[in-house]
């Protein structure tokens, strides 16, 4: 046990930038505006418009028909300025309709039919008007309640039929729904004729149980939803007092959704009103407007309330409200420009800074300037190779003055062992290479081996990624058959690929049709059916399995219809594939092919947020057209890239670490301190378990030991995750558990900094007798300054200041004079302190 | 996690399990490992052996003459009479002339010859492993162009450092696997810096090899390590850097006996090669190259001990020979090229996910390559109705890394054109021998079938372990021929302790005087060949005498026992066991290969090892067997199904024997059950009851009786008397030069000497005292002949046709046997198309012999001769015993109306 506890602090002065990131990292997650002051600024002190128009979400001049009763139509007023900069003025406009008792029109836009005939609808806003035609049309023989069409967007509309509530697995309280109104043939068995009928009562419909329970007539858990006196309530009811048919089965379905508008640039504490207009199959249109639902991407960006009106934080960047009517999703996608004055931009090396510098112009958010040359070799020898820069990398990169030498270090890191290394473990955990007996220890080496020797030989993506998904034979020829061990259900066979390798969640289409997606059960059958044929038979070592297709036509029973269905790519069309040919090599041939649209841009992302912190799309495996890149056009030719050099991984790497993009610093000027989603500046992170171990283990000079691997092998070489480690666990390390690069985490907690600052594991390391300390202690010849420099150099990866410098020699002079204190103690003292600096744990 | 908490509590238990049973047995010498595993040819290699039971080991026995060895001596110090000689050290002397290549090694001592590890000669300079090159800084500096012997060591890595110029291509290659090592290697190539510049990755049963061109000039590093950083001493392997020509692959992979013709040879640094375009091996294209290659017109099996571990046991039915390419760096190492057995027919490469078939004629030999997992190759060719085809492929066996399936279907015209019809799918052939470790699976398909119309057939054959890389390495050859019957025979060599323990361990055969040793022999079928195999051995030392076993003709495994005469001499060397089938009307005779165990399982991380080895040895020894049983009787017994026999027996206890000697059976059908029978001390003769099962195979089931014992045994006591004489002998002089005022440098010496002499005699003595072993004897060979039942019913039908509408009388003779006395019922089943008869059940009664059966024909019936089948049944020892005998009948028309 240490006696005394070390008497100095890191030097965190020089570290205030870095500290204000790093709380802007911790504080990403919470930091929330309210939009009580909002309310009326949407459209601005600086907004002078010239032009207003009047929109419906249709063609303009396309003539605007209620039919019936119920109808209602969402109509917003969209005003230019004369430099062409839109604003919503929907709630700032007068509105009125002309004659009276055809229409009435709310403040926010919304029309409500009051009888047959045509009504002209004004807006005004100072001398500028417009106006628009609505005509209403058989207001007192409301065409019959169709169950699909209006009956089911009401339960949606109102969760009824969420997984939180009647929508669940098993129902609620007895009454049960299909999830989110996919199925309305059970939804329409479950209300009209379970328990004999007892939820409806044509011949008193407002006594129906089904309605009572719904507007609070009687207990409900879920509480009153409908209003006796709402336009839901009166579509209801009419369809009980209608006789409660199911409709027309032949009906017109949806077919698409639109919004509008669909994009918008919107400033800070706006508001847009949108348009939700739903295509059916017979070629007419219906504004869903308030049936559909609303979900913003990013909250602390925006809210969306129930009616989709968007409301903009003070916060700039983008944001994406995904809306969903039936089973249809769309996406409306608002950038809210900070507009601060750009001064000249960082000199664009390639096109990720054309784009992502474009990207920033639009939102007027000026970057933070290139790094310096020891921040740059640390970032990019942490994020390349998983480890920090070496005392000599360092002086010696410092010393370069050549003007190509960052270029150069990212192709010594690419082209080193560290580099197949450090993916290695990133690859090798998210292929769920992990092992449980020591049986499971051959195949988990060699998968991890192979991975390795993939990356170092640079060996194209697509091939790897065939090694693995058509893995065949036993783990030493052909080592990817592992993930077939670790992987060995069908079903996550078929999520795991679609996640891993396509950046998309397939899970949730097992049962019913994806809520966020376009992905039927269907579909998620017939991607599976690509598995359906594997075989295994013994292998060699115990325990092992040789991996085969088994012969026989791909097919899977799809678990709606319950009917054989055969293989085909998300997208893509159905495939018959002989008895005698390896489906899952064809699945591979459509996931590579160069027009798949999410295996090259899955990957790209998945690197991208390597590198950054943070996807073109977040999480980097959640790729959705409701779940937007902040940047598409980046990604979209990231990913063409990648497809045009042959899916060459580090030079994807090597495209990126060059980039001016990644280079810039991590602290933030005047304006960019909140963006989190726009690459402004580089965005610190935690150090990864196995990286910050080695680094400890560096900056210590106490090297870790893992039994079973041979000494000196560092966290970030061992091949899997069975090596017991509390350091590592503590920190996050992944267990291999799933295909999500989730499960590493980066957060930071207590009992991290608690290992850090006195677990006898670091203090051991920092006072160990081989130790740093102790090597600098003994070096009589060399100079205490030298010896500072080598302490900076192992555990930041830069010299010290003068300040630094100045202190720690008073403080080792200071203390090696002292009685009961020697030099060692007193180098102790320092490491520990660096050790437990921010500017250590953190790449910044 | 609870996969782990079910699994470790078995895995303990097991080992604790093996523990207890392998420390108890009789000496049984198992060579583990020699090092160096080979040396150049011309040198001399000093080498050290391990492993059990090698006691007094005087001298190596290769399996090629030029290699010798002599046990390593030290000179004679001043307190010495004579040099000493160093225990389990040999110096080995390879010949100039002996070709490079794997050879075997077994050592000799006090406990006969042990089982074998593989020997390398080559042709470069070779090292051994020196200093402790376990880390960059500490690598062991090695020339390019030499071979390294090492050892893994465990949690280590090994280093190696040599020059290179600039645009060199370099070779590492890691040999392990078939030097009989347990490691699987892994290499590495660094700069001198350290920094990583190409991975080759082995197999379990493959060496691992990295060729590679060099950038600059200057010092790469060698890093070698086992996949799971295992080692130890029997982690033996060969490390060549070099540009040696090796061979990886010859196409086509068989020849045609007697025949010469060209071939296509893929590897590197072979005369005359060329890259081949697109194929690589880490990183440099595979050359190739094209060589005239005469095939010997006949040859049985190869000799196999050349190809080492690499070689296994589901290999042995492979008839082949071994080639050299000549290069003008020497011989390469031999490559194994199959006989052709029909026609040679070269693929035509049609891409690897076509459809089309390659129209070939049958009988004939396709040989062609598969280069990835997707490639399907397709042949067709015309059969008659009633053809009989053998359809084998040939790949795995020859040690490809493949896993070859095999369709066979019929091309049927349809109205949409041609389609298929499947007839048979072929996969791994499993000869399920019953003898683990040995009987394992073939992955190359084969199977038999008879056209059933004139028409079209397609072969498709594809790789089930195809790799996504396209390898043109992975070759076949596919037979589509008449069957020729025929048979192979593989010796497995077991030992006592594997009979006391888990029967799955195989050590050498070792007799004792009096006492016996047991091989199995499994008879590889092929092409459907089910006639009987009479085994036997020659060549054996005197003393030594072995009965024939028949193998019979729905069996493929018999126990070949050998047996010691009490003043049987020691002796040892290769033995020939044969085997004579009659086929075809002609007399077939095989000799067997022999087989080993070349490592257990260690039930954690590897199953049992097994290979071919040149030829079973046998070994007398000079000790007594403690234990013997002997057959009181006839050793050829007749029993019906249901039945009992009773074999009289004596035990013979020698030596150390004590208490009660359990007797039970070995080798049996699973049907044939021995009652439990112990036979208490004092007493040596018995009988054992041995029960049938109502389902018992029928006709010769050939086994062994077994008996165990505790014997309290007394390992290798010359040997403590020989050391007690050395330290008695060395005390004296010691006495005598301190008497004499000797040098203290030498009195000091020879003090020390004391120590180690004191250390060993006290271990021996030690070793020496007797201590309870369990030991099992084998007795000769039984054979019970099993009947279907203890009677046999011979139906006598009328003479003359029976007229419809009249009725006749069938007489039945029983034969009874095994004392069966009881009634037997008799009736009979009338085929279903047949109408209009009737016959009546009957009974016979005990000790009755005949009976009759009365048919009745009834007048509108059907005519003709009608098939039955006669069912006699009866209850024999409490069991229901039925056979069936075919009856044929002819019914006339009515007799003609009397008028």
């Amino acid at each position: 046990m240490r006696t005394s506890k070390p008497s100095i602090h890191p030097a965190s002065g020089r570290f205030g930038a870095g500290a204000t990131l790093a709380s802007a990292w911790l504080a990403a997650a919470c930091l929330t505006t309210p939009f009580a002051a909002a309310e009326d600024s949407a459209q601005g002190a600086d907004f002078a418009p010239v032009s207003i128009a009047l929109e419906a979400g249709t063609a303009q001049g396309a003539p605007i028909v209620l039919i019936g009763s119920e109808r209602r139509r969402q109509l917003i007023v969209t005003a230019a300025d004369a430099s062409g900069k839109q604003r919503d003025l929907t709630r700032a406009v007068a509105w009125s309709a002309d004659p009276a008792g055809v229409v009435e029109v709310s403040p926010s836009g919304f029309v409500t039919p009051l009888g047959d005939g045509v009504a002209t609808v004004v807006v005004s806003h100072g001398a500028l008007t417009a106006t628009v035609s609505i005509e209403v049309k058989s207001f007192e023989h409301d065409p019959p309640v169709n169950f699909t069409n209006e009956v089911v967007p009401v339960l949606t509309k109102k969760l009824c039929n969420s997984g939180g509530c009647h929508g669940k697995a098993g129902g609620q309280n007895g009454f049960r729904l299909s999830l989110l109104g996919f199925e309305p043939t059970e939804d329409y068995e479950h209300i009209a004729r379970e328990s004999r009928g007892r939820r409806l009562n044509p011949a008193a419909p407002e006594r129906s149980l089904f309605l009572q329970k719904a507007s609070g007539g009687v207990p409900h858990g879920g509480g009153p939803l409908i209003a006796p006196d709402s336009t839901n309530y009166r579509v209801l009811r009419r369809w009980i007092a209608e006789g409660a048919a199911f409709g027309d089965p032949e009906a017109a379905r949806v077919a698409s959704i639109a919004i509008h508008p669909a994009t918008r640039t919107m400033t800070p504490e706006s508001e847009q009103q949108l348009i939700v207009i739903a295509a059916y199959t017979d070629g007419s249109t219906v504004d869903v407007t308030a049936e559909a639902q609303y979900e913003t991407n990013a909250p602390e960006m925006a809210e969306v309330d129930a009616k989709g009106l968007v409301r903009t934080s003070d916060r700039a960047g983008d944001v994406a409200v995904m809306v969903r009517y039936q089973s249809k999703v769309a996406t409306f996608r608002a950038t809210v420009p900070l507009g601060a004055p750009m001064p000249s931009l960082p000199p664009a090396k390639n096109f990720v800074d054309e784009l992502a510098f474009a990207k920033l112009m639009t939102l007027g958010l000026p970057p933070s300037p290139v790094c310096d040359d020891a921040t740059f070799l640390r970032r990019v020898t942490i994020d390349l190779a998983g480890r920090l820069p070496t005392p000599e990398e360092i002086e010696a990169f410092l010393a370069d003055p050549g003007p190509t030498k960052r270029d150069a270090k990212i192709d010594a890191l690419l082209a080193s062992g560290d580099y197949a290394d450090w993916f290695a473990k990133k690859w090798t955990a998210i292929l769920r290479n992990k092992r449980e007996t020591e049986e499971e220890k051959h195949g988990s080496f060699a998968f991890h081996g192979w991975i390795r020797e993939s990356l170092h030989e640079n060996v194209p993506y697509d091939r790897f990624v065939r090694g693995v998904i058509a893995a065949s034979g036993e783990p030493e020829q052909n080592p990817g058959v592992i993930w077939y061990r670790e992987v060995p259900e069908q079903k996550a066979q078929a999520e795991d690929a679609a996640q891993l390798f396509l950046g998309i969640r397939l899970q949730c289409a097992q049962c019913h049709h994806h809520p966020f997606e376009r992905w039927s059960q269907e579909d998620y059958s017939r991607f599976g059916a690509f598995f359906a044929q594997v075989g295994r038979k013994p292998g060699a070592l115990p325990g092992e399995e040789r991996i085969f297709h088994k012969r026989g036509v791909a097919t899977t029973v799809d678990a709606k219809t319950r009917q054989p269905v055969t293989p085909a790519g998300l997208g893509g069309e159905p495939l018959t594939i002989p008895a005698d040919e390896d489906p899952r090599h064809r699945l591979v041939d459509w996931m590579t092919d160069p027009a798949n649209p999410f295996f090259a841009k899955a990957l790209a992302n998945r690197y991208w947020k390597h590198f950054f912190g943070r996807g073109l799309i977040d999480p980097e495996d959640d790729l959705r057209e409701t779940n937007p890149p902040t940047n598409p056009e980046l990604l979209d030719a990231l990913a063409k890239k990648f497809v045009e050099s042959g899916y060459d991984l580090k030079e994807l790497c090597r495209t990126i670490c060059r980039s001016t993009t990644y280079q810039l610093s991590s602290t933030p000027n005047e304006f960019n301190a909140d963006d989190t989603q726009a690459f402004s500046r580089y965005y610190p992170r935690r150090l990864p378990a196995e990286i910050l171990l080695d680094a400890v283990d560096g900056a210590t000079g106490s090297p870790s030991r893992f039994s079973g691997i041979p000494a000196g092998t560092r966290a970030v070489q061992l091949p899997d995750s069975a090596f017991n480690s509390y350091f590592l666990t503590t920190f996050g390390r992944p267990e291999g558990e799933s295909a999500c690069e989730c499960e590493r985490t980066s957060d930071a907690d207590l009992s991290q900094a608690l290992h850090l600052i006195n677990s006898d594991e670091t203090l051991n390391k920092i006072s160990a007798g081989g130790g740093l300390a102790a090597k600098l202690a003994a070096e009589a010849d060399t100079e205490l300054r030298a010896k500072i420099r080598r302490i900076y150099l192992l555990a930041v990866s830069r010299p010290p200041t003068a300040e630094e410098e100045a202190l720690v020699y008073d403080y080792v002079q200071r203390k090696t004079s002292e009685p009961n204190y020697d030099a060692k103690r007193a180098f102790e003292d320092v490491v520990w302190s660096l050790v437990n600096s921010k500017e250590f744990l953190f790449t910044r | 996690m609870i996969r782990f908490l079910r699994r470790l509590p078995v895995v303990a238990a097991l080992s604790a399990l093996l523990a207890a049973s392998v420390c108890a047995q009789l000496p049984d010498p198992r060579l583990k490992s020699i090092f160096p595993a080979g040396g150049a040819r011309g040198a001399e290699v000093e080498a050290t052996i391990s492993g059990t039971d090698l006691d007094d080991a005087t001298t190596l026995v290769f399996t090629h003459s030029g290699i010798v060895a002599a046990p390593k001596t030290e000179p004679r110090r001043p307190f010495e009479t004579e040099p000493q000689v160093v225990a389990d050290k040999f110096m080995i002397s390879i010949a100039g002339d002996v070709p490079p290549g794997l050879y075997e090694v077994r050592s000799l001592g006090r406990f006969g010859l042990s089982t074998p590890r593989s020997f390398a000669v080559g042709v470069l300079p070779e090292t051994i492993e020196a200093g402790n090159p376990q880390s960059l800084e500490t690598a062991m500096p090695i020339s390019f162009g030499s071979v390294v012997n090492g050892r893994a060591g465990n949690e280590a890595y090994d280093y190696f450092r040599f020059p290179a110029k600039a645009g060199e291509k370099v070779s590492l290659r890691c040999e392990a696997a078939r030097l009989d090592s347990p490691l699987i290697p892994r290499l590495e190539l660094l700069d001198a810096t350290g920094a990583l510049l190409a991975v080759g990755q082995g197999e379990p049963q493959a060496d691992a090899t990295l060729d590679v061109q060099v950038p600059t000039d200057g010092d790469y590093v060698a890093k070698l390590f086992d996949a799971m950083y295992r080692g130890g001493d029997e982690f033996v392997y060969r490390l060549t850097v070099a540009a040696l020509p090796r061979a990886d692959s010859v196409f086509p992979p068989v020849a045609t006996p007697g025949a010469s013709a060209r071939f296509e040879i893929l590897g590197r640094e072979l005369p005359g090669a060329a890259p081949v375009p697109g194929a690589s091996e880490s990183g440099l294209p595979l050359e190739r190259t094209e060589a005239e290659i005469a095939a010997p017109a006949v040859a049985e099996v190869p000799d196999v001990s050349a190809l080492g571990g690499l070689f296994e046991v589901s290999s042995a039915d492979v008839a082949g020979f071994l080639h050299r390419i000549e290069t003008p760096a020497g011989p390469s190492e031999p490559f194994l090229l199959g006989y052709a057995t029909a026609p040679i027919v070269q693929e035509i490469e049609a891409g690897e996910s076509s459809d089309a078939a390659q129209p070939v004629e049958a009988p004939c030999e396709i040989v062609g390559t598969l280069p990835t997992a997707r490639d399907r190759d397709r042949f067709t060719f015309r059969a008659k109705a009633g053809e009989r085809f053998a359809v084998e492929a040939l790949s795995q066996r020859l040690g490809q890394p493949t896993d070859l399936e095999m369709v066979i279907e019929q091309l049927v015209a349809g109205p949409d054109g041609a389609t298929t019809r499947e007839i048979a799918a072929a996969d791994d052939v499993d000869r399920a021998f019953g003898n683990p470790p040995f009987d394992r699976q073939a992955r190359d398909p084969a199977l038999l079938f008879v056209a059933d119309g004139d028409g079209e057939y397609r072969v498709s054959v594809r790789d089930l372990a195809g790799g996504s890389n396209p390898d043109p390495r992975r070759t076949y050859a596919l037979a589509i021929r008449p069957p020729a019957p025929d048979f192979r025979l593989v010796a497995t060599v077991k030992s006592f302790a594997e009979a006391v323990a888990t029967g799955e361990a195989g050590g050498a055969t070792v007799l004792r005087k009096g006492g016996t040793a047991v091989v199995v022999v499994q008879v590889v079928r092929r092409d459907g060949f089910d006639g009987a195999v009479t085994l036997s051995a020659t060549d054996l030392p005197a003393g030594v005498t072995t009965p024939p076993v028949i193998v019979g003709p729905a069996r493929n495994l018999a126990m070949l026992v050998f047996s010691a005469a009490p003043d049987a001499a020691a002796s040892q060397g290769p033995i020939r066991i044969l085997g004579e089938a009659t086929i075809a009307g002609a007399s077939v005779r095989r000799s067997a290969v022999g087989a080993v165990v070349v490592r257990e399982k260690d039930g954690r991380t590897t199953n049992a090892v097994t290979r071919l080895t040149a030829s079973p040895m046998l070994s007398v020894i000079a000790d007594e067997a403690p234990l013997s049983l002997e057959i009181a009787g006839e050793a050829n017994v007749s029993a019906s199904r249901a039945g009992k026999i009773w074999i009289p027996i004596r035990v013979i206890r020698r030596a150390g024997a004590k208490g009660a000697v359990d007797v039970g059976i070995d080798g049996a059908a699973k049907e044939i059950v021995a009652t439990a029978l112990s036979i208490p001390e004092g007493t040596t003769d018995a009988r054992l009851e041995l029960k049938l099962d109502a389902k018992a195979p029928l006709g010769a089931v050939p086994f062994v009786l077994t008996a165990k014992a505790q014997v309290a045994y007394s390992r290798n006591p010359e040997a403590a008397a020989v050391a007690a004489a050395k330290l008695a002998a060395l005390d004296a002089t010691i006495a005598k030069l301190t008497a004499e005022n000797a040098d203290p440098e030498i009195l000091k010496a020879a003090d020390e000497e004391r120590k180690v002499l004191e250390k060993r005699s006290q271990d021996l003595a030690k070793a020496a005292e007797p201590k309870d072993v369990a030991v099992v004897a084998h007795s000769l060979p039984v054979t019970v002949t099993i009947a279907e039942a203890p009677f046999e019913a011979t139906p006598t039908p009328p003479a003359q046709p029976i007229a419809r509408g009249s009725q006749a009388e069938i007489v039945v003779d029983v034969a009874r046997s095994f004392g069966f006395a009881d009634a037997v019922e008799l009736d009979a089943v009338i085929p279903a198309d047949f109408a209009g008869i009737a016959i009546e059940k009957a009974t016979l009664p005990p000790e009755a012999t005949q009976a009759k059966l009365v048919v009745k024909a009834a007048a509108d019936g059907s005519t003709g001769e009608v098939k039955l089948t006669l069912r006699a049944s009866g209850t024999y020892d409490g069991t229901r015993l039925q056979i069936e005998r075919p009856l044929a009948l002819t019914i006339g028309p009515p007799a003609a109306a009397t008028p």
